[in-house]
């Protein structure tokens, strides 16, 4: 299933709604860090049901200033500021489907983030306890696996 | 469309740690045997070491699929040759003794998992694995801080025995061992079998079991494009000339089954070890990206759980940060001060696997419900964590608990937990510990296979991965399925063999 142009005008409210590409930390932008193409490959791995799941999860968090802040607006509607508190309260949200939902917002874009060499370095992650803090370099990670040799398969069919 | 036709002795459906044990065996006894796995055969050196590239290339469906029911959970599952093997730590647990008694007691299978003929069989694969108690070196930031709450309460914690005796601690078992220490399937028994003469086919999706007249007489079903796991580009028909074993998990061994026809108890008796984490921030960094993936745990069967560290990649200990915005992204530069510890249930639960109405041969719909005692067990063991993470310095902890503070900073908070009646869905479960669904025992009212793993109904068909436990166990089953399938599969080896020698 791949996202609607609608869906797809989300996907930098909602990068933004967890991450202010001004703050100080880890701090980057939804084009820098590939968000689009990151969901694309997420959504085709995930099962229909996993994938109208994170569907139905951004759904809740564009819908969150009307469902969690009473007001009768979505999430490109309000500051950068509302977005993250509204997001960050669905997250811990009683209802599962709320929570879970918008927890797997979260997880696609810590995942999109975090696959970024900068953005791991930034985060100290990968520094040993005795070592200088900010000393970390960037690790340079493979992206999303290319084609893989397969058993002779193919061959034999 | 493309069509395969092949033959084998024995067709092997699934490459994890039974498929795997099963072709060792077989193959080594010098039958002619085929192992079909659905996934792609991800060689080591080019596993996409992302958690996004990892995940699309071994887990089933993104790990996206959950329970149904009133506490839906993802299960986790591998699709890849070594199955749940090749993205595990590789925690080896002998077959508990309590287990053992009760499953020859109350479901006749004494004869095969009798005591020194199990021990021997473990001796043998402990030696061809590698296995070895985690060396001090590599417990790492995250499993040293659970030695040290231990120690501070008095818990029987210990150094998790992993198959990994050369490990170098890149905490990297769920994108697959950099340095092939770990004895997964996909670089020890599957390599091994085909070096005995096995063959192997992926990207081959079992639709069913072609069965006539009581007997199997092969498998079914569609070759997979490797890049869309869900599109078919042909078909293959393989035939069996003695056996088909079926080892796809307890999820999948039951849908083919079905879709095969087998009712009664297939796909019953659903049971699992679901599990939820608790983290801690410390002062001083911790360094969980360093030593073993998973290397301390703390036995605790009496009390129905087992808690242990679990290294977390960036990927996705982000998430379990509280918060969003500016105050997530300035801690998440501090992710070096993040420990992270899970307990995992023994349930008491049952459920049942079907296979979907809709979607394609593998794709299955799990009925689950945690019971009242399993969720204030699960309670319990989040509280026991959440102490253990302030005994061991952490000044704040993240107990997850939904209706609950999300950050609590003295221990003291800990115990307002008790009066927290846990609900469904007040924590976020996983699970990837599954059995039951094919279990073994005398009685075919209660049982879908026979004590030697034979389905009742079906000559030629056996089942030989944990869906023929009769109960969970409490501890991680992969050294137990590795054990009773090598009982079984030598068993079949040995009935085989004599059957042609009388021929």
């Amino acid at each position: 299933m791949k996202l609607t142009r609608l869906e797809r005008s989300w996907l930098p409210v909602l990068f933004s709604a967890f991450v202010d590409p001004d703050a100080p930390g880890v701090a980057t932008t939804h084009e820098a860090v590939r968000f689009e193409q990151a969901i694309g490959v997420i959504l085709k791995a995930a099962s229909f049901k996993g994938a109208l799941g994170w569907r139905v999860g951004a759904l809740l968090l564009m819908l969150s200033p009307m469902l969690l802040g009473g007001r009768f607006a979505t999430l490109r509607g309000v500051s950068l500021a509302e977005r993250s508190e509204l997001a960050a309260k669905a997250v811990v949200h009683p209802f599962l489907l709320m929570r879970g939902l918008s927890m797997f917002v979260k997880v696609t874009i810590g995942m999109t983030l975090f696959r970024d060499a900068e953005m791991r370095a930034a985060s100290n992650y990968d520094r040993r306890p005795d070592a200088p803090r900010g000393g970390a370099k960037p690790r340079s990670l493979p992206v999303v696996s290319g084609s893989t040799p397969e058993v002779e398969l193919q061959e034999a069919v | 469309m493309k069509h395969l036709d092949d033959v084998a002795d024995f067709v092997i459906v699934g490459t994890g740690a039974g498929g795997a044990t099963a072709a060792r065996v077989l193959a080594a006894a010098g039958h002619d045997v085929l192992m079909l796995e659905e996934g792609r055969y991800l060689r080591v050196p080019e596993r996409p070491r992302d958690m996004i590239g990892s995940m699309s290339s071994a887990m089933r469906d993104y790990a996206s699929n959950t329970t149904e029911g009133s506490q839906p959970f993802p299960i986790l599952q591998a699709r890849c040759v070594g199955g749940a093997t090749a993205v595990n730590s590789g925690i080896i647990w002998r077959l508990p003794d309590d287990v053992r008694r009760d499953w020859t007691e109350n479901w006749g299978l004494g004869e095969m998992v009798e005591e020194r003929a199990l021990g021997d069989v473990f001796d043998v694969i402990e030696r061809e694995l590698e296995v070895a108690e985690t060396a001090p070196h590599l417990l790492g930031g995250n499993g040293s801080l659970m030695a040290k709450a231990c120690e501070v309460l008095g818990l029987p914690g210990k150094p998790i025995t992993r198959n990994a005796a050369r490990c170098q601690g890149t905490a990297q078992c769920m994108q697959g061992c950099p340095g092939e220490a770990r004895q997964s399937m996909d670089v020890s028994y599957v390599p091994r079998a085909m070096a005995d003469g096995a063959r192997l086919h992926t990207l081959t999706r079992i639709d069913k079991v072609d069965i006539e007249w009581g007997r199997a007489m092969g498998v079914s079903g569609a070759l997979i494009d490797p890049d869309s796991p869900r599109r078919a580009v042909g078909t293959f028909s393989i035939r069996a000339r003695r056996a088909v074993i079926v080892c796809a998990s307890a999820i999948q061994t039951p849908v083919i089954l079905r879709r095969s026809g087998l009712r009664g108890m297939v796909g019953e008796r659903f049971q699992a070890h679901p599990g939820c984490a608790v983290m801690g921030r410390f002062k001083d960094p911790v360094g969980m990206g360093t030593g073993g993936t998973q290397t301390y745990e703390v036995p605790l069967r009496h009390r129905g759980m087992k808690l242990e560290a679990l290294v977390l990649p960036p990927e996705m200990l982000s998430a379990r940060i509280p918060g969003a915005g500016p105050s997530w992204q300035q801690r998440l530069t501090q992710m070096d001060h993040y420990a992270q510890w899970a307990t995992m249930v023994r349930m008491g639960a049952k459920g049942r696997v079907r296979p979907s109405l809709f979607g394609n041969g593998a794709t299955a719909t799990v009925h689950y419900n945690p019971t009242r005692d399993d969720l204030d067990r699960t309670l319990e063991g989040v509280m026991l964590l959440c102490k253990m993470m302030f005994a061991a310095g952490a000044e704040e902890v993240f107990p997850g608990v939904a209706g609950f503070p999300s950050i609590l900073t003295d221990v003291s908070e800990v115990e307002q937990l008790k009066g927290h009646k846990l609900e469904p869905g007040h924590v976020n479960y996983m699970a990837s510990h599954l059995f039951g669904t094919a279990c073994a025992g005398t009685d075919p009212a209660r049982s879908a296979v026979r004590p030697d793993l034979r389905c009742h109904d079906v000559e030629g068909l056996y089942v030989m991965d944990s869906s023929v436990f009769p109960t969970n166990l409490g501890v991680n089953p992969q050294h137990s399925i590795m054990a009773l399938t090598w009982r079984a599969a030598e068993r079949l080896a040995n009935v085989e063999r004599r059957a042609t020698a009388a021929a």
